[in-house]
């Protein structure tokens, strides 16, 4: 099981916002955040598939029934039904980052434009019903080093090359050849390394 | 008609990241004692010489004595430093800096070059690398082994503040030139800071697109480590106040828009009070100028009941980024025989504090111990997994596994080759210094299990269980060419050998097996 850890902060319009959140397609919690709130769950973590994770609002209105969740005074919105992302973990590793660089999936309802853009850049607001997307695989970590931490290999002009870690095909090359002598002198010599030790 | 008196250089290899710093401090001290005075970065232009950073790189080996030097690079070298002849020519003396044994080779065929062509210019050696040796008893130091071969008429051991200004002064009767009965300075807040004025900022190659220097915040160390020569050195450890430390960096942002550092040091953080003082005022700093400043050094876990309250948020808000930590082994029982003093219950509480501010960590390695038995290398594999998490979450940003343990002189290992029963394989000459013996695969009577070929073995499989756990290894591939040469050697030892023999050699004492 993996551990999801997030800390939202709800803002109040009407009424306080709702969270969903769906694991490999299916809904694992559906609550209203009142001001700060720390969620855990455990998540049933799959081998050798991608497990998606969504994170979104729903509920709120945008004139449906005459209820507006946006309140608009000169000009200024005053109050507005949006969660905030404080903070997300799986096994205590943040994802917040792998998060936000993905688009804010809009779900279009009734009294918004129907031509309103479908996706938007966030920074871990939820404004909007819909829901960010993220995904990850097992082993975790991993998983979360590569996404997080790894580059495209470039050739650069440095022996610090920061761009070769985790990139270990050459590597592994000079391992196997490496692999190949010790097989040969385990082989051939390993009564002559006896009388070496003996000597 | 000589234009100027006196001229410093850097050879190679040195880092090529930022300016040298020893060679800004003798340019100072120079300069502040009235004398005329202009430096030369060989290193950096050897560098740009070569145009493939590749090409640079690949003469690591033969400054680490792991293969000879090609006749084509030989050339390389010799047509590289005629074209200094006439810059070189304009002085009286030149001031070469040599920074350690990876240095000897260069300062060697440039001291050549200098006495054929340029035959009146006097030459003097200075650095840690003068003092450097082969093992063994009798073994003679570079300095000694140079003025003896008339390819410098001065060296000077120990710090060069005060005995350059001697040497200027034709004072050469004094402890700590052409001789090795150097004195260590007491007190370093009084030195002159590192003068970057003679160098040309634009030419290095910055890691951070960003200007960087070195430091110097201490000398010495407060450990001493066994496979470790800075006690050799520095016998005592001196440091400069945090004040001090901290007005010097703020000096260098001032003049220069440097907000970047790195420090010189054996250890970072080895006056704790020097350190945490000199992030209180550089935290203050920042606080009010947001200078963006990032630093970073070679740095020592310690306990956590040593460290003042909140240490560690200080470190970070004074714009502290990457410490390099000698972790060396998953061993508590071997990281205590190295004489490190810490343990993994201090590394993880560290590492918990690092992540929690911030900060980032750098592993060293050692592998293959005198005393390392199977159960301390399954300690060490079992780290990867254990530390995993701070891998993922960016705190570990690098591992370095180095070669496997070698043999320094002037180290308490060295020390051990007695007690430890060490004998040498006789695989020849040492490509680099063609007058000893290659030392790079030795074995201990008392510790029978760990041969040559268990040693490259252990390493070997710790390189594959980081790469299971994805840890960032630095220099894997360099590293591991490195063994591979190893591995070769060893095995055409093998096959040449049918009855093995061992024998004493009388002047250095070494047991060789040939």
């Amino acid at each position: 099981m993996i551990k999801l850890k997030l800390h939202v902060t709800g803002q109040y319009c009407n009424r306080w916002p709702t969270l969903i959140i769906w694991h490999n397609d299916q809904e694992i919690y559906c609550k209203q955040i009142e001001n700060k709130q720390q969620i855990s769950l455990e998540l049933d973590a799959k081998n050798n598939m991608i497990n998606t994770l969504a994170i979104g609002m729903k509920g709120k209105q945008f004139g449906k029934d005459g209820i507006y969740d946006t309140i608009v005074t000169g000009g200024k919105i005053t109050q507005d039904l949006q969660i905030n992302i404080d903070a997300i973990s799986l096994d205590n590793i943040s994802i917040l980052d792998l998060l936000v660089k993905n688009d804010y999936h809009i779900d279009i309802v009734e009294g918004m434009d129907p031509n309103h853009a479908n996706t938007i850049k966030a920074n871990g607001e939820l404004c909007f019903n819909g829901h960010y997307n993220t995904q990850y695989e097992l082993p975790l970590y991993n998983y979360l080093t590569n996404a997080k931490w790894k580059q495209p290999l470039k050739t650069m002009s440095r022996h610090s090359n920061s761009s070769a870690l985790f990139h270990y095909e050459e590597q592994q090359k000079e391992i196997d050849e490496i692999e190949e002598i010790l097989d040969e002198i385990d082989g051939k010599f390993s009564n002559i390394r006896s009388k070496i030790r003996n000597t | 008609m000589k234009l100027m008196e006196n001229l410093v250089i850097s050879v190679p290899r040195l880092e090529i990241h930022r300016p040298p710093i020893s060679t800004a401090i003798v340019c100072n001290v120079i300069k502040q004692a009235g004398h005329p005075v202009e430096a030369l970065d060989l290193n950096i232009k050897f560098y740009n010489f070569l145009e493939q950073s590749e090409k640079f790189y690949d003469f690591d080996d033969v400054w680490a004595g792991e293969r000879p030097i090609t006749k084509e690079e030989i050339e390389s070298i010799n047509t590289f430093i005629s074209g200094f002849k006439r810059e070189i020519s304009q002085y009286d003396r030149v001031f070469i800096s040599v920074f350690g044994s990876w240095c000897h080779m260069f300062t060697e065929m440039l001291c050549k070059f200098i006495r054929k062509e340029l035959p009146n210019i006097v030459i003097v050696l200075g650095g840690q690398g003068v003092l450097t040796a082969s093992i063994g008893k009798n073994a003679k130091h570079f300095g000694q082994i140079m003025k003896e071969a008339n390819l410098c008429d001065t060296f000077i051991t120990g710090e060069g503040e005060k005995t350059i200004v001697e040497v200027l002064n034709k004072n050469l009767d004094m402890p700590g030139i052409n001789n090795v009965e150097y004195k260590q300075l007491n007190e370093l807040d009084n030195l002159p800071f590192p003068d970057y004025g003679f160098y040309h900022l634009d030419e290095y190659d910055y890691l951070n697109l960003e200007k960087e220097v070195f430091i110097v915040g201490s000398r010495g160390c407060v450990r001493h480590c066994t496979y470790c020569d800075v006690a050799r050195y520095w016998p005592k450890f001196r440091f400069r106040s945090g004040e001090n430390i901290a007005d010097e960096m703020i000096e260098h942002y001032e003049k220069h828009g440097v907000s970047r550092f790195y420090f010189t040091d054996s250890l970072i953080n080895g006056s704790i009070k020097a350190f945490h003082d000199m992030c209180t005022q550089l935290a203050k700093y920042n606080d009010t100028h947001k200078t963006g400043f990032k630093w970073g050094g070679q740095f020592i876990f310690r306990p956590k009941k040593q460290l003042p309250q909140d240490h560690y948020e200080i470190v970070s808000k004074a714009g502290g980024d990457t410490f390099y930590v000698g972790v060396e082994t998953g061993s508590d029982k071997i990281r205590w025989e190295m004489d490190k003093k810490f343990t993994n219950e201090d590394i993880e509480w560290q590492l918990e504090e690092f992540s929690k501010y911030n900060l980032h960590t750098f592993f060293l390695m050692l592998t293959g111990y005198l005393t390392e038995t199977l159960n301390d290398h399954k300690e060490t594999i079992a780290m990867f997994k254990k530390w995993q998490r701070f891998v993922a979450d960016g705190t570990i940003t690098g591992i370095d596994f180095g070669p496997t343990l070698k043999f320094l002189a002037h180290t308490p290992l060295e020390k051990m080759i007695d007690s430890h029963e060490v004998y040498f394989l006789d695989v020849g000459l040492d490509v680099e210094d063609q007058t000893n013996k290659n030392i790079n695969l030795w074995e201990s009577k008392l510790n029978p299990d760990l041969d040559v070929y268990e040693r490259i073995r252990r390493r070997v499989e710790i390189d594959k269980e980081a790469i299971k756990y994805n840890w960032p290894t630095w220099r894997g591939t360099t590293r591991l060419k490195t063994l591979k040469i190893l591995a070769q050697q060893y095995k055409q030892f093998l096959s040449k050998i049918n009855k093995p023999k061992m024998t004493i050699d009388q002047d250095s004492g070494l047991r060789w097996i040939s």
